[in-house]
């Protein structure tokens, strides 16, 4: 998933804890699990570091929500890449994908979905290509 | 004399190259992301070679290469800078209002509510106590309005904020923010395609039953 819910919630007014980046890899020190059930969308689970040494969980930043907690504060598109790579960039989500489905949301509710072509990978066209070559060979 | 002069040549060289080396320790991924721009993994041979390039190109040139390198990174600090300054800015204006509503009447129309029972049945669900911190802030005499404004964003683009904001004396004053997202994707909604039931169903059974 290419978008960060729970950003928009530190950035809304909820206590964010401070999590410790461990690596570069991933600075915000979370990684969140998340799934859309009944049209709505819900964080279930939630990994990573306190720069306390603790480890964090679901119920450090909702307490007493173990199990899951509706993202109704998100309000906008989250990005779902899909298929091989087509070019990387390094920046945070910036590498484009043969496709994203998008899911577009208003207060936690899933109210849009659509999919974005963004192309073939090389590989694959090398391959259609390939196949329409034997396929043309065929009718002689 | 000539010896003297292929001395500081040799000087001159050694320093270009080892500030070449440095940089490219410094800056390791600008040349790898301009091999990688195609989405494969470029050949060790390559990556080397155009590794070794740079450096031999940078050794004679470093002297061109260091105001370059000053003025780069000025700019790149100056634009972060001014992308706080704008960040810190905002705030809503008096175009931007929409409604006067009293608390009572924002805590019911943003009551959440989860059949799942995946929030608490509040005014905001999980940020109840950022609006309680919100109203504890306001003068007696503050009037609640709503507000709605697409906000160009400090990264260049626009940005959909909602909220309530507290009108004091006919000045804006504190506002507690609802809504807050990009609207590039919407914005790029003609190049898309709205998907059937049946397509979504396909393709996030293929994602998998999480995200």
């Amino acid at each position: 998933m290419c978008s960060n819910p729970l950003y928009a919630y530190f950035a809304l007014g909820g206590t964010r804890p401070d999590f410790r980046h461990s690596t570069t890899a991933c600075w915000r020190g979370y990684v969140g699990t998340w799934e859309v059930l009944e049209g709505r969308l819900y964080l279930i689970a939630l990994t990573g570091w306190l720069n306390g040494g603790e480890q964090a969980t679901i119920e450090t930043v909702f307490p007493s929500y173990r199990e899951r907690v509706f993202a109704h504060w998100v309000t906008g598109t989250v990005r779902l890449p899909q298929g091989k790579l087509l070019e990387y960039v390094h920046l945070g989500y910036a590498s484009t994908y043969e496709r994203d489905l998008l899911l577009q949301f208003k207060k936690g509710e899933l109210i849009g979905r659509f999919v974005r072509e963004n192309g073939e990978s090389q590989g694959k066209r090398r391959f259609w290509l390939w196949r329409r070559g034997i396929h043309k060979a065929r009718q002689f | 004399m000539l010896a003297k002069a292929l001395l500081l040549g040799q000087w001159y060289l050694v320093i270009g190259l080892l500030l070449g080396i440095i940089a490219l320790g410094v800056r390791p991924t600008q040349i790898w992301d301009n091999l990688s721009a195609g989405g494969e993994r470029p050949p060790l041979s390559k990556v080397l070679a155009r590794y070794t390039l740079a450096v031999l190109v940078m050794a004679p040139l470093w002297p061109l290469g260091i105001p370059v390198v000053i003025l780069a990174e000025i700019q790149e600090r100056g634009s972060l800078r001014s992308l706080e300054r704008r960040e810190r800015s905002f705030a809503p204006r008096m175009k931007d209002l929409v409604a006067r509503l009293d608390i009572e009447a924002i805590e019911a129309r943003e009551l959440v509510s989860d059949p799942l029972g995946g929030a608490p049945q509040l005014a905001f669900g999980h940020l109840n106590p950022a609006w309680h911190n919100f109203i504890a802030q306001l003068p007696p005499d503050a009037q609640l309005w709503s507000y709605a404004v697409v906000w160009k964003s400090a990264v260049g683009g626009r940005e959909q904020r909602k909220g309530y904001v507290a009108l004091q004396s006919g000045q804006i004053g504190l506002f507690f923010e609802t809504v807050r997202h990009r609207l590039a994707e919407e914005l790029q909604r003609r190049q898309m395609r709205d998907v059937s039931s049946r397509w979504v169903a396909k393709l996030l059974k293929s994602a998998g039953p999480r995200y």
